[in-house]
C-alpha cells in the first residue's frame, strides 16, 4: 500500500518536472512554427493556374420529370445580349435549360424550361450566357433556387439575368516598356496540368500587358518574365493556350516589386531560397506591414532595440556596478543590511510604471529642456531602461563582489595597496566574470522589456539619425502590432519572427551570461 | 607618488559614492513623482467605483480585482508545479540528462521576454485551447512566466534543510515521500513561501502577457467566471496613457493606478523581505 504511494508521488514529481520542460519546448515550438511562414510561404514558382470554362459548351439538357418556367431578360455587362445568343440554367454543372434569346419591346429576352429534381426539395440554379459572336461563356453572379411548384418567374415579370464578362485580354499582347521591372518565377498549370511549350502567360496591370513569357518544354513549365512598371502594383495574368488557340482566365493575382525578384527559380535549392528569406527578413529596413504587398524587414526594429538596450547600459553600467562596488566595499555593514534589500524592491517595481513616468513626466521635461519636437525617443527609453536594470546589475554584481574571499583583500592590503587599489586591482578582477554575467543579465532584460519602450521610445519603425529620434523596438511592433492584424496574415507570422529573433538574442545571451556566472571563481 | 594613490583613492571613492548618491536620487524622484502625483486622485471613491465617463472618472475597483484574480489563480497553478519540481531536483533527480534538461528549461524560461509568453499564451491557450480572451487564459501565462521564479526558490530552500534532518527522518523508518512531506517540506516552507510572494509582486506588474490573453480596457461588472475577460492595475494604467481621447483626466488616474500597483507590489515584496530576514535570523541550524 505504502509502496503505491511512493509511486505516485514520485510520478507526480517527475511529471511536474516534465511539464516545465513541455512549457519551454512550447513556447519555442509556438513561436518558431507561427514565425515560420514568414520565411516559407510560397516557396518556389509563383503558380500560375489557368482555369477553363465553368460551364464548357456544348450544353446537353439533363431532363426530369418536373419542370418549372422561367422568363428571363438577359444583359451582359449592362447590355442587352444579342438576338440568337443561349441562356442556360445550371444545377452544379449539370444543364437544365436552355432557351434562345429573342428581342421584344427593346429588351432581350428568353423563356425557358427548367428542369427540376424533385427528389431533392430545394436546388440552386446557376446562369450562364452563351454570347454567338464572340464564341464566349459568360456567367452570371448569382443564383436561384428551384422548389417544386413553384416558377422562377411569369411572363408578367421578368427575372433579370445580368452576366458578366471575365477580364479579357485580346491577343497579340504589346508589352509596355517601363524604366523598371520585376523579375517573377512562375509556375504555369492550366486546369492542374503543365502547360505545354508554346503556350504563352501574360502579366497585365489594369488592362496593360507588362510583360509575356513564353513556356518552354521543361519538368515543371516554369516561365521567367520581366513584369514592366516603376511601383508595386497589382499584376492579373491571363494565358494562352496555343493548342486550342484559346485564353484562359487565371484566378491568381499578385503584386509586383520592382527591382527585385518575386517567386524563385526551380533550380534553387528550397533552403538557399529560405535563407535568402532570412536574410531579406533580419537585413533590410523597410517595414511596411499593412501595405499590399506588405515589406517585412525588422532591421530598423532590430536596431530600435540595441540603440535603447545599449543606451540603457550605458547608463546603468556605472551607475550599477558603481553602487555595487560601493555597497560591497566601502559602505559600512549596518547600510548595507539596509541598502541591498531596498534595491532587491526597486528591482520589482512594474514595469508599466517606469513607462507612465517617462511618458507622462520625462518626455514633456525632455522636449522642454532640449526644444525637440517629441519627447518620446531612444534617448527617453535608453534612460527609463538604464533606471529600470540598474537594480538588477547593482544586485547580481554586488553577489559576485561580495563572494570574492576576505583573505584576498587582506593579502592586499597587507601588501601595502589602499582600499582603492585593493578594489580596482584584486576584487573587481576576482569578480570579473561575475560582473559581466550581470551586464548581461541587465541587456536581456532590457532588450526584452516590453512595456517601457511601447510606451516612451516612440514609435516609428525606421533608423534613427538622432538619439532624439523616435524608434520602435521589437518587442513594441509585437505588442502593438498583434492587436490590429487579422490571424494567419502575412503580418500575424511576420510578428512571430520579429519573437524568434528576439527570443534567440536573448537565449544566447542568457547562455553567455550562465556561462560567466558558471566561470566565476568559488573560492 | 604617495599623494598620487592618495588622490587617486579619493577620486575613485568618491566618484562611486557619487554614483549611489545620484542613484538613490534617480529612484527617489521617481517614486515621489509618482507617489505625489497619484496620491491626489485618490479617494474611497476611486479605489471602490467602477469606470465612469469614458475612463476620465470613477474609480479603478474592477481592476483591482482582476489583478488580484490574475495574481492568485496564476500563482495557484504555479506554486505546486513549482514545488514538486522542485522536489525532483533536490530529492530524486534522476536520470541525470533529464536533470540537465529541467535546469536548462528553467533556465531559459527565466529569461524568456515577458511579450514571449503572451505570444504564447495567445496561440496555445487562447486559440488552440480555445478558452478566448479570458482570466483563465491570462492566470495560466502567467503561471508559466512566474514557474522559474518559483522553482529556484524552493530549490535553493529545500537545499538549505540539513542533511542531518533527511538522514534521521530516513533512519527512523520514513519512507522517501513521508520524509519529504513531513520533514523536509514543513522546514522549507517559510523560505517557499518567501519565493512564491516575491513571484506576486512580479505577476501583480506585469503587463505585457496578459495584453492578448486576459486584459481589457474597460469594464463596468466584475468578472463572473474564469471565462471573463477582466480589466488588470497594470494594463489600466497602459490603456490610459495610449488609448481614449481625453489625456488630462486620464493620466492623473493613471497616476494613481501606478500608486496603487507600486504600494501593492511594494508591500507585498517588503512582506517577503521581512520573512527571509526573520527566518535567517530564527534559524537555528
Amino acid at each position: 500500500m505504502n509502496n503505491y504511494k511512493e509511486k505516485i508521488f514520485k510520478g507526480i514529481t517527475y511529471s511536474a518536472a516534465l511539464l516545465t520542460i513541455l512549457f519551454l519546448f512550447g513556447i519555442i515550438i509556438s513561436i518558431f512554427v507561427e514565425g515560420a511562414p514568414v520565411i516559407t510561404h510560397d516557396l518556389g514558382a509563383l503558380p500560375v493556374a489557368g482555369m477553363p470554362d465553368k460551364f464548357p459548351r456544348p450544353w446537353n439538357v439533363t431532363e426530369y420529370p418536373s419542370s418549372l418556367t422561367a422568363f428571363c431578360e438577359v444583359t451582359i455587362d449592362g447590355e442587352n445580349a444579342s438576338e440568337n445568343d443561349l441562356l442556360a440554367a445550371f444545377v452544379g454543372s449539370e444543364c437544365r435549360g436552355i432557351g434562345e434569346i429573342y428581342l421584344e419591346d427593346g429588351y432581350a429576352v428568353s423563356d425557358m424550361k427548367i428542369y427540376h429534381n424533385s427528389s431533392s426539395e430545394e436546388e440552386v440554379v446557376n446562369f450562364a450566357v452563351y454570347d454567338q459572336i464572340n464564341d464566349a461563356v459568360y456567367e452570371a453572379a448569382f443564383s436561384n433556387v428551384l422548389q417544386s411548384g413553384k416558377n422562377i418567374s411569369e411572363a408578367d415579370y421578368r427575372f433579370p439575368v445580368d452576366t458578366f464578362v471575365p477580364l479579357k485580354f485580346p491577343r497579340p499582347w504589346q508589352v509596355t516598356e517601363y524604366a523598371q521591372s520585376t523579375i517573377a518565377w512562375l509556375e504555369i498549370t492550366i486546369n492542374g496540368e503543365k502547360a505545354s511549350p508554346g503556350d504563352e502567360v501574360g502579366a497585365f496591370v489594369y488592362g496593360e500587358c507588362r510583360g509575356i513569357g513564353i513556356v518552354t518544354n521543361g519538368k515543371k513549365s516554369v516561365v521567367k518574365m520581366e513584369i514592366q512598371g516603376e511601383e508595386p502594383e497589382p499584376v492579373t495574368f491571363a494565358l494562352w493556350d496555343k493548342s486550342e488557340n484559346k485564353i484562359v482566365t487565371v484566378a491568381y493575382t499578385t503584386y509586383s516589386n520592382p527591382g527585385q525578384v518575386i517567386g524563385y527559380a526551380p533550380g534553387k535549392p528550397l533552403f538557399l531560397q529560405a535563407f535568402s528569406r532570412i536574410g531579406n527578413f533580419i537585413g533590410t529596413s523597410i517595414w511596411h506591414p499593412t501595405q499590399e504587398p506588405g515589406k517585412f524587414g525588422i532591421l530598423a526594429l532590430i536596431i530600435g532595440s540595441l540603440l535603447a538596450t545599449l543606451g540603457a547600459l550605458i547608463i546603468a553600467i556605472p551607475f550599477g556596478i558603481g553602487s555595487a562596488i560601493y555597497i560591497s566595499e566601502i559602505a559600512r555593514p549596518r547600510v548595507r543590511e539596509i541598502v541591498k534589500p531596498v534595491i532587491e524592491l526597486l528591482a520589482g517595481i512594474p514595469s508599466v510604471v517606469y513607462g507612465l513616468f517617462g511618458m507622462a513626466f520625462l518626455s514633456p521635461a525632455l522636449m522642454k529642456w532640449f526644444h525637440i519636437d517629441t519627447g518620446l525617443n531612444v534617448f527617453n527609453a535608453a534612460i527609463i531602461l538604464g533606471i529600470m536594470v540598474i537594480p538588477i546589475i547593482s544586485s547580481m554584481s554586488e553577489d559576485a563582489l561580495s563572494s570574492v574571499p576576505k583573505s584576498l583583500r587582506q593579502a592586499s592590503y597587507g601588501l601595502g595597496a589602499n582600499r582603492w587599489e585593493t578594489i580596482t586591482r584584486v576584487v573587481l578582477p576576482a569578480a570579473k566574470t561575475g560582473v559581466i554575467g550581470s551586464i548581461l543579465l541587465g541587456f536581456g532584460r532590457a532588450i526584452g522589456e516590453t512595456m517601457v519602450v511601447i510606451m516612451v521610445a516612440g514609435g516609428s519603425p525606421q533608423i534613427p539619425s538622432s538619439i532624439f529620434q523616435p524608434v520602435r523596438p521589437m518587442t513594441a511592433a509585437i505588442a502593438s502590432e498583434m492587436g490590429e492584424t487579422a490571424h494567419g496574415t502575412l503580418h500575424f507570422h511576420a510578428l512571430f519572427g520579429i519573437a524568434v529573433v528576439l527570443f534567440l538574442i536573448t537565449f544566447i545571451t542568457n547562455l553567455i551570461s550562465e556561462f560567466a556566472f558558471y566561470k566565476q571563481k568559488k573560492y | 607618488m604617495y599623494n598620487l594613490r592618495k588622490i587617486a583613492q579619493f577620486l575613485g571613492e568618491n566618484l562611486l559614492r557619487f554614483f549611489i548618491i545620484l542613484t538613490a536620487f534617480f529612484l527617489i524622484i521617481f517614486l515621489y513623482i509618482i507617489f505625489v502625483k497619484g496620491g491626489k486622485v485618490i479617494t474611497w471613491e476611486f479605489l471602490t467605483a467602477p469606470p465612469r465617463e469614458n475612463m476620465t472618472a470613477g474609480g479603478i475597483y474592477p481592476a483591482i480585482v482582476g489583478t488580484f484574480w490574475l495574481t492568485l489563480l496564476s500563482i495557484g497553478f504555479a506554486l505546486p508545479l513549482g514545488i514538486f519540481t522542485a522536489i525532483y531536483l533536490v530529492s530524486y533527480a534522476r536520470p541525470y540528462w533529464f536533470v540537465r534538461l529541467v535546469r536548462i528549461a528553467v533556465n531559459t524560461l527565466a529569461g524568456v521576454p515577458s511579450i514571449i509568453y503572451g505570444l504564447f499564451g495567445m496561440t496555445v491557450f487562447v486559440q488552440m485551447l480555445k478558452m478566448d480572451v479570458s482570466l483563465l487564459a491570462g492566470a495560466l501565462t502567467l503561471g508559466i512566466l512566474a514557474l522559474p521564479v518559483i522553482i529556484n526558490a524552493s530549490e535553493e530552500a529545500l537545499r538549505q534543510v540539513p542533511h542531518s534532518f533527511r538522514e534521521a527522518s530516513l533512519g527512523l523508518g520514513a519512507t522517501e515521500r513521508q520524509t519529504i512531506m513531513r520533514v523536509l517540506l514543513p522546514t522549507a516552507l517559510p523560505s517557499i513561501l518567501t519565493g512564491a510572494i516575491i513571484s506576486i509582486g512580479r505577476v501583480a506588474g506585469e503587463t505585457a502577457p496578459i495584453l492578448f490573453t486576459a486584459a481589457t480596457f474597460y469594464s463596468r461588472r466584475l468578472p463572473t467566471s474564469v471565462m471573463d475577460e477582466v480589466m488588470a492595475l497594470p494594463y489600466h494604467i497602459y490603456a490610459l496613457m495610449t488609448e481614449g481621447a481625453h489625456p488630462n483626466e486620464q493620466v492623473p488616474i493613471a497616476y494613481g493606478t501606478a500608486v496603487i500597483l507600486l504600494a501593492l507590489v511594494l508591500f507585498v515584496s517588503a512582506i517577503a523581505i521581512a520573512i527571509r530576514f526573520r527566518i535567517r535570523k530564527n534559524r537555528k541550524w
